[in-house]
Formats: C-alpha cells, structure tokens, sequence
C-alpha cells in the first residue's frame, strides 16, 4: 500500500473534522477522495502530508509514518491544492529557478515541455496569473522531478471544462510512474480518471474499492436509493444515494 | 537550499533592502553632518526623522522576509517542498545580517574613521553595536513575525502583547510599589537590563525553534505573552544584584576600604519643608486676621505622622584622590531590643556622589550631611523607648580611570575611551558631548577649572 490509515481522527475542538479514517491506497492506482465540501477530504490529505498532527490514530505513506514526513520524503510526493499559496510576487521563471534546486530528481526536459505545453508565461508574475494558471503552474511543478505519488485537493476546482479536459487528457490520463490521490468533489472528472474510490461523508468513511466494486457494492445495497431500471449507475448517482442512506440510517 | 531560499528572498525584497540600506547611509551621513554640537535644527530633524525611518525600516524587512514563508497557516508552499526548517530558518537569519546588520556595520565604521578613529576600534565598536541590535532587536522581531500569518496579525497581537505588558506593569505599581524593581534607579539597574536581554533572546529563541521545528503557534503565542509578563515580575532581588555586582568587581582589598563614621552627637532633627511651610502659612493667616486658615494651618503642623528631616553628619576616610562613592542604597532601621520599630529603603540618587573630595584637607572635608525624612510618630516613639537607629549603606567606589583636558570653549577631544568630545559655551553652561561609535551618546559630567569657582558643568 502506498498509503494507509488507521483510525485517523481529527478534531477542532468538539468539531470532528475526521472520525477514524481507515484507508488503503494500492500503489500505482489513481484513487479519488470522493465527498462534499466539509468531509474531511482535505484534513485527511493535509494529515498525510503532516501539515496537521492528527488527533488519534496514524497515517504511513510511502511506508513513512506522516509525522516524520519530512525533506528526504517530500523529495518524492508532488502536491497540487486550489488553496496552495505560492510565492505571489515571483515570476513564473522565478519559481522554478526558486523550486528546481529544491528536488534531487528535477527533469530540466520535462519542465520545459510542461511549461511549453501548459504555456506558462515566463515573466508573468503569480499574483498575475489566473485561478487557472496557477493551478497549471502548480501543476507543472508537481510533475517536474517525476513523483512517485501525487497527490491533489480540488485540482478541478474552480476551471472551465476545457482546462478541466486538458488536465486531464494531457498530464493525469497518460500512463506515469506516480500513483495519484485526488480529493475531489467533481464527480465526472473523478469517474474518468480513477482506478479506485473513496467516499467520504461528515469525516467517516462510507465506502472504498474499486470502482467495479462500487457499482457491485451500490446494485447490491443501494438498489432502492438508485433509479430502477439504471444497469450502469452513474458516479454521481451512487454518491447521492450513498451518503443519504449514510444520513438517514445516522438519524 | 538556504542560498536558494535566501535568494528567492532577495528577489523579492531587494526594493525594501535598498530602501533599508539608503536610509541607513542617510542616515549616519545626517549624524555625522550634524556632528555634536550642532545649531543646525533642519539637520537635527532631518537625523531624528531619519532615525524613527531607519527604525520602521529594519522592523519592517525583518517581518517582511518572515513573512515570505510564514509558519502559522497550512496552505504555504514551503511546507509541500523539500525545505530543511534549519535551511529556512538560516536562511532568514542570514537575509537579516547580510540586508541590515552588514551594511549598517559599513556605515557605522566608515562613519568612526570619518571621526578620525583607527581602523581596528572602529570595526570590533561597530560589530558589537550590530550583534546587540541582532540579538536584542531583530531575533526578537523574527520571533514575533513567526507567530502571525501577515501584518495584520501581527499587529493586532503586538497590540495586545503591548496592552499586556502596561497592565502588568499597572498592576505590579499597585500592588508592588517600590519593591517591584529593587533595582530600579540605582547602579546596578544594568543587571536587570542584562537579565531583561538574556530573558528576551531565550524568549525569542524559544519561538524560533516552536515555530520552525514544531509548528506551535498558539504554544508560541503563550510563550511571548508568559514572556510579556516575566519581563515586569523577574525582577533581580536587591541582595542579588548587589552580590553579582561584587563577584563582577572582584574581592575588595583592606586597602581600598573607605570607612564611614557618624557621629551620633551631631545629629540634628529638623521639622520637614512641609510641617516648616504649614508653620509659615500659619503665622501669616493669623496676621492677616484668618483665625480659622491659621488654626487649620497649625491642625497640619500637629499631625502626628507629620515628617521630620534627619540630617546626620557622615565622615568618609579612605579614599584616594580622585575616588568617590556612589550610594546605591540606604535602609534607616529603627530597632528596640532586636525589634525592628521602623525601617525603611531610602533611595540614593545614583548619580550624584556620596563624596568626591579626598579626605584631610579641612576640617569640614570628608564629610556629607545625610538627611532621611521619617514619620515624625516614629522617631518620637524610637527615641522614647531608646530605640537604637542604623544607617546601612551599599556602596560603589568609582576610581578615576582616565583624565582628559579640553578647551571650554569650542574645545575638541579625541580619545579612544571616550571618543570624540566638543565643547561649547551657552549663556549659562558649558555643554560638553562626546560621541563614540557602538555606543551611546555620552552625556558626561566634567569639571571646569580656570575661573574663580569651581562648576560641575553637565549636559
């Protein structure tokens, strides 16, 4: 397992943001974090990139406990948020003259042609550049010293359908090394790119494998929540029902 | 990685450096043109407004290259990178030595040599001056910026670490009174300083390694505020200090003791200004025809706690010739028997001498009239219970060094102990400054031979 989660919890105060998180992320699958806003998708990636110290339980990833995650470990995860705040007063060439030296495993050549094909402008500053943009810069940076896992918060956030395809179709689909965790609440993008799911809803896990098994899981225990007569229910509708047969059998 | 990151920040802070550096140059270029006895008042505005920039400037870049990547907060991009903390926390430290404490250590040495002094003072002068505003000023200031996410914070929190510390120091006046600060206003007030940076720069560090290492801020914010407070209640005991101060100069030999003597018989018990002034405005009221003012008057003369000066004769012997004593302090007890009736701190002014004339010259040489103020009630309540009083003294004796010898009028000096003096003659006093590189304005006190009287001519 490339990560994996043991009773992981998080709380803020009374408010639980995470409640005994038990995942496992096979190596080289691409596993989507599904859930709505405010289910702990980003606590979760946060706890596992040890910007937070979870309240109980623990996190390994690439077989490192998360709290001794560090510089040697970094070297290997790429990271891409919609919140993540890059240095704003730099240039586009600025920032990755800044990033480069920072990985052991840069590839100039692919930075190059990310840069080409993503058409990063080079003198234009961040604080410039649009939602868009930065999230490709973000991007580029991500993929540029060849992560052995990447892992992105709300990568589609935010972006028109054609930035959204472009992502997809050119940077994440094509076969890489990395395996890839994103957290998204993008139901479509989600279904086209992952291998294996995870639903999340008010900081519990409600279901995670595959997405064959999903669709197993949901014809065998969701047959009334879902449209009779649908043979190949949809991401989206399995989530819906999902998370209401979760709600209501809490009320 | 730190160059990278030091770098990073250079290219994003280079506009405010150089801001930082030019008011710096312009800074001691506006001293130096201003020299030291100035009637220049553009000149001396400008160096005043030039220092409150230069102030704002250093503060502002320090949080401004903290700020770059800051702690609190988990979006930042350094945490998702391969950064060492020690590289980041290096790396700021370093920006802040290389874009404030080099230049102005260039500045502040080409400025001595400007003076006229030797090369090798001027830069080991200069270097202590920037290692005491690194550690007192700018580690601090790097502690502080590392517990807000941007300005704003950071200055709500330094407003409120400022409400902090005046309550404190409210409270502690209430409560504590005198005894709050033993030390305060007296010879050893150093110590508390000493104690105060030291306090500071643990403070400051321990924030630093919270912050970088571990990510604490709300653990850090309790540090500063705890620390806020220590830095009013830690307060040197006055024994203490004086037996630091002791170890600091060393075992006094037999040789340079100075015997204090006084005698009991010449001790004089006068009522005080205020029961005198109520006596005054008593006799006046009544030859005025105001019977009431005047009884009201003599009401306050017959206050029982009404203060009575004491002045007691001191004989000080064993001084050599240009040594004198400084009175740190002076506690009055009045004791029976072993029980203590009264006693009491008296504060010495620190400044001020105890004796300065060498002993032997006359009959009235050698001696100073201690004068105490005490409680009327209790000093008539000792003397009729035959209550024995004790002076006790802590002293300093100061020896001269050094002597110099300067024209009192546009006079210059040049001394590598004290620096470059000028002289000059207002209407009423002889101003002399003296002005050295790596340490404060000397304001001096010497002594004017030449006219028929001998004037002790401060500034």
């Amino acid at each position: 397992m490339i990560i994996e989660t043991q009773d992981l919890a998080k709380s803020y105060g009374h408010f639980g943001a995470l409640r005994g998180l038990d995942l496992r992320m096979p190596a080289g699958s691409v596993f989507a974090l599904v859930g709505a806003s405010g289910a702990g998708k980003t606590t979760a990636i946060r706890i596992l990139l040890n910007i937070l110290a979870p309240t109980r339980g623990h996190a390994t990833v690439l077989g490192v406990d998360s709290r001794d995650i560090g510089e040697p470990l970094l070297q290997r995860i790429g990271y891409v948020s919609e919140n993540q705040a890059l240095p704003a007063r730099l240039k586009v060439g600025q920032f990755f003259d800044y990033v480069r030296p920072c990985y052991r495993t840069w590839d100039r050549d692919l930075e190059q042609q990310l840069r080409a094909q993503l058409r990063l402008p080079a003198q234009r500053r961040i604080n410039a550049l649009s939602h868009g943009m930065r999230l490709k810069l973000a991007l580029a940076s991500a993929l540029a010293f060849r992560p052995e896992l990447l892992i992105l918060d709300e990568p589609f956030s935010g972006l028109d359908a054609l930035t959204r395809d472009e992502m997809i179709a050119e940077f994440l689909r094509e076969p890489r090394k990395a395996s890839i965790l994103i957290s998204s609440h993008e139901l479509d993008e989600v279904e086209r790119l992952a291998t294996h799911v995870a639903f999340l809803d008010e900081g519990r896990l409600l279901f995670q494998g595959t997405l064959a098994a999903l669709r197993v899981h949901a014809r065998s225990s969701l047959a009334e929540q879902l449209q009779a007569g649908a043979p190949n229910p949809s991401l989206r509708a399995i989530f819906v029902a999902m998370v209401s047969a979760a709600r209501q059998s809490a009320a | 990685m730190m160059r990278h990151i030091l770098r990073k920040d250079w290219t994003l802070l280079w506009p405010l450096a150089l801001l930082v550096i030019a008011i710096q140059v312009g800074l001691e270029w506006a001293l130096w043109r201003t020299g030291l006895q100035t009637t220049n008042t553009l000149a001396v505005e400008l160096s005043r407004f030039l220092r409150s920039a230069w102030g704002l400037g250093i503060v502002a870049l320090t949080i401004a290259v903290v700020h770059e990547d800051t702690i609190p907060g988990s979006e930042q991009d350094w945490l998702i990178r391969p950064v060492s903390r020690t590289s980041l926390l290096l790396a700021k430290m370093v920006f802040v030595l290389l874009t404030i404490c080099v230049p102005m250590w260039v500045v502040n040495v080409a400025h001595e040599m400007a003076l006229g002094f030797p090369p090798v003072p001027s830069l080991a002068d200069a270097l202590y001056k920037e290692c005491y505003v690194f550690v007192c000023l700018l580690v601090p200031v790097m502690a502080l910026a590392s517990i807000a996410r941007n300005m704003t914070e950071l200055l709500v929190l330094g407003a409120g670490f400022a409400v902090l510390f005046a309550v404190n120091e409210g409270v502690g006046a209430l409560l504590m009174g005198d005894s709050l600060c033993p030390t305060c206003e007296t010879g050893f007030f150093w110590l508390q300083r000493q104690l105060q940076h030291i306090g500071l720069l643990i403070g400051a560090a321990v924030i630093l390694a919270l912050q970088y290492y571990r990510r604490r801020t709300l653990t850090s914010r309790l540090v500063a505020a705890v620390g806020v407070i220590l830095l009013v209640f830690v307060q040197i005991p006055w024994d203490a200090a004086f037996a630091l101060q002791k170890w600091v100069t060393g075992p006094v030999r037999p040789a340079d003791m100075a015997i204090l003597n006084i005698d009991a018989a010449a001790i004089s018990v006068k009522s005080s200004a205020r029961t005198q002034n109520a006596a005054r405005r008593a006799s006046l009221d009544l030859m005025s025809g105001n019977v009431a003012g005047a009884v009201e008057s003599l009401r306050q003369v017959k206050v029982r706690d009404a203060p009575v000066m004491l002045s007691a004769p001191l004989r000080i012997s064993g001084l050599a010739a240009g040594d004198f004593l400084l009175a740190d302090r002076l506690t009055v007890t009045l004791s029976q028997a072993g029980d203590v009736v009264y006693r009491r701190v008296v504060p010495q002014p620190r400044t001020w001498p105890l004796i300065a004339e060498p002993a032997g010259s006359g009959a009235d040489s050698g001696v100073v009239a201690q004068k105490v103020t005490l409680p009327a009630a209790d000093l008539a309540a000792a003397v009729e219970r035959g209550a024995q009083i004790r002076f006790r003294y802590w002293l300093t004796r100061m020896s001269l060094s050094a002597e110099h010898r300067m024209a009192a009028m546009d006079g210059e000096l040049r001394a590598a102990d004290i620096g470059v003096c000028r002289a000059r003659v207002d209407s009423d006093a002889i101003r002399v400054r003296c002005q050295r590189i790596g340490h404060a304005q000397l304001a001096g006190s010497g002594v004017h031979v030449g006219l028929p009287a001998v004037h002790p001519a401060t500034d």
